[in-house]
């Protein structure tokens, strides 16, 4: 019982992913990795936004009685997301000169679907 | 995936690091394929990146199997910043000569892209007609992460367009060997002799292999 809503949740949740990276790219993203997994944490999309390099949390909530989307994304997530970035650019071996840190939450209902994209959602070093 | 693969991805973006450690943003590999079959056009691909390309596999296109080859074209696709192709026509092969035809595919591949790169990275070839610094790189597609994902893109495209074209031209097999040489389509080119997409400069077309009577 448990397993199943387990894997509808991954399924929401690879949709809402899919959904914000073709909302980014509608204003111009270039979508440069999805799903970025290290031992540190992980990062739902990777995106260039001119010449800035932007990490993207993407949080989805089918209901809002647990609060917005955005207040999930909690201080360990966030350290999480910004170990994998430190590792992502390790790879990379190229320097960007701006980074940033955004959260595009999805509030998903089986109908409807909101996207929110918050810029700087986080600071680059907590 | 696997710590070991994550180092041999790393090792296959040296000439990536290296461009970009050197200012440039924009890198695009340049590949072609299909220089050695006997019929249908040579296909060039360029794809532009910005970042490395973290797919499991990825490799030179003649290494990876064709299911494989499919799913990493479309990951490529995804993540690229622009991908093009380049063709030219068993006619432009048999007129100017296979290599120069294939300069000429990825020349019209890079003239297709939606966007400039800063620096073009191709696999042991010069570019005629570029006016971006190009890197040649002897076994680029085996070598070199984006020559490598150029040479898959470019191989998805051009295999499709044989199994197509083997609805127009049945009986050579070209769904199976794509116009290369093997038993099977030489067999055929000695039954039903040259088909109009053949390469009239590539000796087994034209000379069929002798037959010698069994003793």
């Amino acid at each position: 019982m448990k397993s199943a809503a387990r894997t509808g949740a991954t399924a929401v949740g690879s949709a809402a992913e899919r959904a914000a990276a073709e909302f980014l790219r509608a204003r111009g993203y270039h979508i440069l990795e999805r799903n970025f997994r290290c031992r540190g944490g992980e990062i739902d999309l990777i995106a260039l936004d001119g010449s800035t390099l932007v990490f993207v949390e993407v949080k989805v909530r089918r209901t809002l009685s647990r609060g917005a989307p955005i207040e999930a994304v909690t201080a360990q997530k966030q350290s999480r997301v910004r170990a994998a970035a430190q590792e992502y650019l390790t790879f990379c071996g190229r320097v960007f000169h701006r980074i940033r840190f955004d959260v595009i939450s999805v509030v998903q209902t089986p109908r409807t679907r909101e996207l929110t994209h918050l810029k700087s959602a986080f600071a680059p070093s907590a | 995936m696997t710590a070991k693969e994550k180092r041999r991805l790393h090792r296959l973006h040296a000439y990536e690091r290296a461009a970009w450690e050197s200012g440039a943003q924009f890198l695009c590999g340049v590949d072609e394929v299909g220089r050695g079959p006997l019929a249908g056009p040579v296909t060039a691909c360029a794809v532009v990146i910005a970042a490395p390309l973290l797919l499991e596999g990825l490799n030179d296109s003649k290494v990876v199997i064709p299911e494989r080859r499919v799913e990493l074209e479309a990951a490529i696709r995804d993540r690229a910043v622009s991908v093009a192709l380049g063709w030219a026509s068993h006619e432009e092969i048999d007129r100017l000569n296979i290599l120069q035809a294939s300069r000429l595919a990825m020349s019209r591949a890079l003239s297709a892209l939606s966007i400039r790169p800063c620096r073009v990275l191709v696999d042991a070839v010069r570019i005629p007609d570029c006016a971006v610094a190009q890197d040649s790189i002897i076994d680029g597609d085996a070598k070199c992460a984006v020559i490598a994902a150029a040479s898959i893109v470019a191989k998805v495209a051009r295999d499709a367009l044989m199994s197509r074209l083997d609805h127009c031209y049945p009986g050579y097999g070209f769904v199976n060997h794509k116009g290369y040489s093997t038993p099977e389509h030489l067999d055929a080119l000695d039954r039903l002799g040259p088909c109009a997409i053949h390469r009239r400069t590539f000796g087994p077309v034209l000379q069929p292999p002798l037959k010698f009577a069994e003793a």
